[in-house]
């Protein structure tokens, strides 16, 4: 018979984006979800992961969302002279 | 994710190679922006992003032909990418504006070990004192301006590794997979560095969540 191991606040802090990607092992996604349920300041952690990858994926992309025409003119300039050369 | 490619890879890839100017079109069209965001966090100024991408084209038209198809087309595009970036960038020594947030080849813990409990109180390895809340913080909830810019000072300020894999992983919502496949790394290193980052960016919130309360 084997006791599974508790996982302590400390462990658990480190693994936490590894418990995002899914990428815990069974016992151990089972050590963190039993830990989870029980220790509301590791809950709170999980929490705030999960709330700065939400707020990393709402920063507003620098620069503007386009291409610019004269730059695509170009590209497309370059790509026929591109594929005239290698006929 | 875009989820916009509708002509499949392999289309794409035979179209190019026939010269097909639309597919080219489509392409340049689908990735300018994205590639445009990625190069400017390696190098100092807009035009030198513009330089890199257009440096991106000219070395997929160069190596087209010769691309198996490995990895998808996206994450090839990346890649040469990320080589051509990284050289600029390191030339140009890209300052940073602030103090930086460690150094990617650091380990040991992301949270003080003052935190928790040593080895002579009651549950070693547990919680000092819980973490506070961020729940009432309308902040997080709403995703106000300040919050924001908490985060994009943080994010600027990570190790060069690690602000690569969070700026890819969560703020253009690439797979892990594709992280790895694009930056060759493997899924460990990959999660380590994006943890490390994320943690980071926690620690600057925290702080920032702390010194608003006690205001």
């Amino acid at each position: 018979m084997t006791t599974i191991q508790e996982m302590a606040c400390q462990e658990l802090v480190e693994r936490v984006t590894e418990y995002l990607d899914a990428a815990l092992t069974d016992t151990d996604r089972i050590r963190f979800e039993d830990h989870i349920g029980e220790c509301p300041g590791c809950f709170e952690i999980l929490e705030q992961f999960r709330a700065v990858v939400r707020l990393t994926g709402a920063l507003d992309p620098e620069i503007v969302a386009e291409v610019d025409p004269s730059t695509r003119e170009m590209l497309l300039g370059v790509f026929r002279t591109w594929h005239e050369q290698r006929r | 994710m875009e989820q916009g490619i509708e002509t499949s890879d392999d289309e794409l890839v035979a179209r190019l190679k026939a010269g097909d100017e639309l597919a080219f079109r489509a392409l340049v069209d689908q990735y300018g922006a994205p590639l445009r965001r990625v190069a400017r966090s390696y190098v100092a100024t807009d035009s030198a992003a513009d330089e890199v991408v257009q440096d991106t084209w000219l070395g997929v038209l160069k190596g087209i032909d010769r691309f198996e198809q490995r990895s998808s087309l996206k994450t090839w595009i990346y890649r040469i990418l990320l080589n051509i970036a990284r050289t600029r960038g390191v030339r140009d020594k890209r300052s940073i504006p602030f103090a930086s947030l460690g150094s990617d080849d650091e380990d040991g813990p992301t949270f003080s070990p003052e935190r928790f409990q040593t080895e002579s109180g009651p549950y070693p390895g547990h919680w000092a004192a819980f973490p506070t809340r961020w729940h009432d913080q309308p902040e997080v909830r709403a995703i106000g301006h300040e919050t924001l810019a908490v985060v994009r000072d943080a994010l600027d300020r990570l190790p060069p590794n690690q602000r690569e894999v969070v700026r890819l992983r969560d703020l253009e919502g690439w797979t892990s997979f594709e992280v790895c496949n694009a930056l060759q790394l493997t899924e460990t290193n990959q999660r380590v560095l994006l943890h490390r980052g994320r943690a980071k960016l926690r620690a600057a919130l925290e702080m920032y969540f702390d010194e608003s309360m006690s205001a």
